[in-house]
C-alpha cells in the first residue's frame, strides 16, 4: 500500500526532517510519497500548526477524519497533541509508523509486526536482535562481519572504525540490520575499503532497529570517553546521554527521569544499546576515584567567574545550533 | 560593566578544515584571508589562511555570536593569544590524514591550555572517511587525561560541524 503524505505550510528544515522521516518508513515495509497539500483527500497530513494556513489544513483534514500530526505549540488550541517543530526525522517517522500501521492493518490484515514481539520478549538467543548480541560479554570489544544480504561491514570497535566496500554497502547494512548475520572476520586489508566511525554506525544501526529492541538491562552504567557522535548529528539524544553519562554513573530509569535533558525514552534504549554494542558502557564501580580525575573540561562548568554573559543567551546559542533542551 | 561578547573559536594546524568549518557553519560568508599555496596545491587545498577567518552568527534576539577561525602556521601563532581572548570555548580541528595526528593533538591542547587553561574545548576530526589507517584508539589513548569530546566529522557538513559546537555547549552547560 503507498501511503499519500501532505505537508502544509512547512519551514524547509522541518519539511527536509518530514522528507526524510518518510524515507525511514521503508524499512518498516511502509512506503509513502510526500507531496504539498492541496485540499484533497490524503492519508496522513503534517502541518504547523503555528501557521494560519498550517491549521486551515490541520482543520480540514479534522473535519475529514484524516490522520494528522500538527508541528507547533498552537496544536492545542485545535485540540491535537502538539508535536515539537524540532522533532528529529525518527521522532516524526516513528509517530507517522504508529499512525500509518493502523491504517495498514486495515487493508492488510497480514500483521507487520510479526519480528517485533519475539524480539521485545527476548525469546532465546536465535531471535535475538543483532545490536543486542553484540553487544554481550562475549562478543563486545571484538571483530566482526556484519552481512545483510551479501554486502559486508567489517566492524573494528579496537580501531574505532567500520569498513565496507562502499558507501551504500554502510548504508545498506545500517538500514537492514535487524536482518543481518554476524560472522567471524577472515584477514583482510582495508586500504582500499571506505570506513566510519564504528560507534556511530552502531547507533545509528541501534536507532533503526527501535522498537525491535529489548529493554536495556537494568544496573548503573558510565561512559570512560565520549562516543563518536560527529556523523550522527540527528541523534541528537545520544549526545545527551553522552554529556550525562562522562559526568556520572546513571541507571536507565535515571537518564530516563532526568529533567534536565528531554530524552525519548525509545531513543534512551536505543542508544544505550548501541553503546554497548560500541564496547564504551562501562558498569559503574562503587569506587569513583576515575571520576574525580581533576580534568579542566570537567571542572569549567560556569564561565560566570571569568566574564559576564547576557541572561538567556545561552538558551539562544543552544536553539540556533538545534540544541533546544541545553 | 559591559556584556562579554561571544566568542569560539576554531583552531588547529594547516589543513585541518577550519575555514571549510566555519564557512559551513556561517549563514553569511564569512570574512577569509585565503591566498594561494606559495608552493603549489596540497592535494585538494588549494589556499591558505594568512591572518584569520571571521563569521557572525546572528542568534534570534540578534546578538552576534563570533566565530574566529585560528590560521594554523606556526609563524602567526601569536595572533592565538590576542584572539582567544575571553573565547567561550575552542573547537580544535585536526586533519586525520595527517601522519602525525596525535602529536598534533597534544601540540595543539598545550598551545590552547597555556593560553587559557579553563576554556573548554571538543575537537573535530576531519578526513577520516579518506584514511583507511586512521583509529581512533590512538587519540584516545593520548587523551585519557582530558576526556573531551572527539568527534569525526566532514567539515563540509553543516550538520556535523553543528554537533561539533553542541558538544561543546553541553561541556559548557
Amino acid at each position: 500500500m503507498l501511503f499519500d503524505i501532505r505537508i502544509a505550510a512547512l519551514e524547509d528544515l522541518a519539511e527536509q526532517r518530514v522528507r526524510l522521516a518518510v524515507s525511514l518508513l521503508l524499512a518498516d515495509r511502509l512506503r509513502a510519497k510526500v507531496n504539498p497539500w492541496d485540499g484533497t483527500r490524503c492519508h496522513l497530513l503534517v502541518a504547523d500548526a503555528d501557521d494560519a494556513y498550517g491549521r486551515q489544513a490541520l482543520r480540514l483534514a479534522l473535519r475529514r477524519g484524516t490522520l494528522v500530526i500538527a508541528l507547533g505549540y498552537r496544536a492545542e488550541n485545535l485540540g491535537l497533541k502538539p508535536t515539537s517543530p524540532l522533532s528529529t526525522a525518527q521522532m516524526l517517522s516513528r509517530e507517522m509508523r504508529t499512525l500509518l500501521e493502523g491504517l495498514a492493518l486495515q487493508d492488510e490484515p497480514a500483521p507487520q509486526e510479526s519480528s517485533v514481539p519475539q524480539a521485545k520478549i527476548g525469546v532465546g538467543p536465535k531471535v535475538r536482535p543483532v545490536i543486542c548480541r553484540l553487544a554481550s560479554s562475549q562478543m563486545r570489544g571484538k571483530p566482526y562481519n556484519i552481512n545483510c544480504n551479501g554486502r559486508i561491514v567489517l566492524l573494528c570497535p579496537d580501531s574505532g572504525r567500520a569498513y565496507a566496500s562502499s558507501h551504500s554497502d554502510l548504508l545498506a547494512v545500517v538500514e537492514g540490520i535487524s536482518d543481518s548475520t554476524i560472522e567471524r572476520p577472515a584477514p583482510v586489508s582495508v586500504a582500499k575499503m571506505v570506513s566510519c566511525s564504528v560507534e556511530a554506525f552502531l547507533l545509528r544501526a541501534a536507532d533503526r532497529a527501535g522498537d525491535r529492541l529489548p529493554n536495556f538491562p537494568q544496573g548503573r552504567f558510565r561512559l570512560e570517553v565520549w562516543p563518536d557522535l560527529g556523523s550522527v548529528p540527528l541523534l541528537l539524544d545520544a549526545l545527551k546521554i553522552a554529556k550525562l553519562l562522562t559526568q556520572k554513573a546513571m541507571t536507565p530509569q535515571e537518564l530516563r527521569q532526568t529533567k534536565v535533558y528531554d530524552i525519548d525514552p525509545g531513543a534512551l534504549n536505543a542508544c544505550l544499546w548501541g553503546l554497548a554494542a560500541a564496547n564504551l558502557l562501562v558498569d559503574a564501580v562503587p569506587a569513583v576515584q576515575k571520576t574525580t580525575i581533576v580534568s579542566p573540561t570537567r571542572t569549567t562548568v560556569m564561565p560566570a567567574p571569568r566574564k559576564r554573559v547576557k541572561p538567556g543567551i545561552w538558551s539562544s546559542i543552544a536553539r540556533r545550533f538545534g540544541l533546544s533542551s541545553c | 560593566m559591559q556584556d562579554a561578547e561571544l566568542k569560539f573559536v576554531l583552531a588547529g594546524p594547516v589543513g585541518a578544515g577550519k575555514t571549510t568549518t566555519l564557512q559551513s557553519l556561517s549563514d553569511i560568508a564569512p570574512v577569509s584571508t585565503e591566498m594561494p599555496l606559495t608552493d603549489g596545491p596540497m592535494g585538494d587545498k588549494t589556499t591558505t589562511t594568512v591572518a584569520l577567518d571571521f563569521a557572525p552568527i546572528i542568534l534570534d534576539d540578534g546578538t552576534p555570536l563570533q566565530m574566529f577561525g585560528l590560521p594554523g602556521q606556526e609563524h602567526l601563532a601569536h595572533m592565538r593569544e590576542i584572539v582567544m581572548v575571553d573565547a567561550l570555548g575552542v573547537v580544535l580541528l585536526l586533519p586525520g590524514d595527517d601522519p602525525n595526528i596525535t602529536d598534533q593533538c597534544l601540540k595543539w591542547i598545550s598551545s590552547v591550555r597555556g593560553i587559557n587553561a579553563e576554556v573548554p574545548f571538543v575537537i573535530g576530526i576531519s578526513k577520516t572517511d579518506i584514511t583507511p589507517g586512521f583509529r581512533m584508539d590512538t587519540i584516545r589513548c593520548a587523551l585519557r587525561d582530558n576526556p573531551v569530546p572527539v568527534f569525526t566529522i566532514d567539515a563540509r557538513d553543516r550538520e556535523q560541524s553543528a554537533h561539533l559546537v553542541r558538544a561543546l555547549l553541553l561541556l559548557i552547560d
